[in-house]
């Protein structure tokens, strides 16, 4: 690119930023709070989520692999005044199965606030709509929602870093589905593989501010790939042209001796 | 050869005048363009390094500490310090690939992407994100610097991708004091797969993300042409 076509792109392009410039920054009362998936019952998963709270709206942001492929994967968040904020650990599987079910999580992580279902209601009343769940193709989720409403007591426990994220749903006899004869504390139609955490993360508050979106916009591309290509060019096509009359005139004087 | 053929009829004066102005069309061509094209070369800047990978983004940093630590206290607390005004950071020295600048600061735009220095006095001075933990606090300090000048030519960031793990970056503060963190990690990442949290998310210790552009140009992209990011990952020594 030359230097005028890029005077010429460079123009409306700082235009530009310097009006984004003018908008400012983001409003200042949106908080971020963030948290590390970590595998629990054994689940070889892992993932992580982002819930950006303003007020009693929260937007959820969560990514995980290595789940049940195909099968819903409930997935809340929870609080409870009472509860410890925390991800359960192995000491509080009660009636000794081996496993820590979603009851027996409790004291750590509280009871449901949000349902984090892909359409329809968010509340706790969703909390085992299973066909509103992500099904994680390949055992992958990445799920992105907006506009949740909470309550404030709800959105204040978020923005306070005492909340916590459980996704659940794993394969604890490797059949690929959930199954098996021990049935779900919380739905006894359905078997415990259904409902028990498969990962868990405390939303901690951001160390940010203000988290930033993506990458940044550092670069105009002037040492990019070739400057000055027409000087270059009409340079080179000149020395080939002097050369050209130099080649004749050598083959001429040759033709004449 | 027509010419020769002519040329063998014509007199012997208009032969030699016929080969002096053709020597003196060749001498300009060759000289001109010679010249065009030195000096083509000689402004011609090469592109900014590509940041070759390196280094390991593993939540378990050598300290043993997870990276997801708590939001006040945890292992990591120690080492980083509360946030005070006057600790702000004011200037930026990589020794290795002869970066030293002054700081200036940067904000959000309304789609929460990160401001860049604009165009003016303060346009190759690298920036620390004022939304960012203070560089010595425990968190991300994030101090970003353009790759490429707006018209032309190198900016301050312009070698960031021949960083390499365990190079020094010092920071200087308000008070005059430095603080140092050593290069654990280099990475080239698609601005359209941006990864946020690990770039931007929590960490247990005192860190720095250094950030620029790089990888391929497209001039027909909306917001400036480069397709990725190079991000520098380094933690207090």
């Amino acid at each position: 690119m030359n230097r005028i076509q890029r005077v010429a792109l460079a123009a409306p392009a700082l235009g530009l930023a310097s009006l984004m410039a003018i908008a400012g920054p983001a409003g200042a009362a949106t908080s971020s709070t963030q948290a590390t998936l970590k595998p629990i019952n054994d689940a070889n998963a892992s993932g992580r989520a982002m819930v950006d709270v303003s007020g009693t709206t929260l937007t959820v942001n969560l990514a995980a692999r290595g789940l049940v492929p195909d099968q819903p994967h409930a997935a809340h968040i929870h609080f409870a005044a009472e509860a410890r904020h925390e991800c359960p650990t192995a000491s509080e599987d009660a009636d000794g199965n081996g496993h820590i079910n979603t009851t027996e999580g409790g004291a750590a992580y509280g009871a449901v606030v949000v349902s984090l279902t892909k359409t329809g209601d968010t509340s706790a009343k969703s909390v085992l709509a299973v066909d509103r769940f992500d099904t994680a193709p390949a055992g992958k989720i990445s799920y992105e929602r907006g506009s949740i409403k909470v309550s404030s007591e709800v959105g204040k426990a978020v923005k306070d870093g005492e909340a916590v994220v459980v996704v659940h749903g794993v394969d604890y006899n490797k059949d690929g589905k959930y199954s098996g004869s021990e049935k779900s504390d919380l739905d006894p139609s359905l078997p415990t593989e259904a409902t028990d955490p498969a990962l868990c993360g405390v939303l901690n508050v951001s160390q940010m501010s203000s988290m930033p979106n993506g990458g940044v916009e550092t670069g105009s591309g002037s040492t990019s790939s070739t400057e000055d290509a027409g000087l270059l060019g009409l340079g080179g096509i000149a020395v080939l042209g002097g050369l050209g009359i130099v080649a004749a005139r050598r083959r001429h004087l040759v033709g004449n001796r | 050869m027509t010419d020769a053929g002519i040329g063998g009829d014509a007199p012997p004066s208009a032969r030699r005048r016929r080969d002096i102005v053709r020597s003196v069309a060749a001498a300009l061509l060759l000289l001109g363009g010679g010249a065009a094209v030195a000096v083509g070369l000689h402004a011609q800047q090469d592109d900014p390094p590509a940041a070759k990978e390196a280094g390991s983004l593993s939540s378990r940093p050598s300290a043993g500490v997870p990276s997801s630590a708590g939001s006040g206290t945890g292992p990591g607390a120690d080492a980083a310090e509360p946030p005070s005004p006057a600790l702000r950071p004011t200037r930026i020295r990589i020794p290795s690939i002869g970066v030293t600048s002054a700081l200036t600061r940067v904000g959000q735009h309304k789609d929460g992407t990160l401001e860049v220095p604009q165009p003016g006095p303060d346009y190759d001075k690298a920036a620390w994100f004022t939304g960012s933990p203070q560089p010595g606090q425990r968190g991300p300090a994030v101090i970003e610097g353009h790759v490429d000048g707006t018209v032309n030519g190198p900016s301050v960031f312009y070698r960031l991708g021949d960083v390499k793990p365990g190079t020094k970056v010092h920071v200087t503060r308000t008070d005059g004091s430095n603080i140092t963190f050593l290069v654990y990690a280099v990475r080239l990442f698609a601005k359209d797969h941006f990864p946020t949290f690990k770039v931007y998310g929590n960490t247990s210790g005192a860190e720095l993300r250094l950030i620029t552009c790089g990888g391929q140009f497209d001039s027909s992209r909306r917001a400036g042409g480069y397709l990725s990011n190079v991000v520098v990952f380094a933690r207090q020594a």
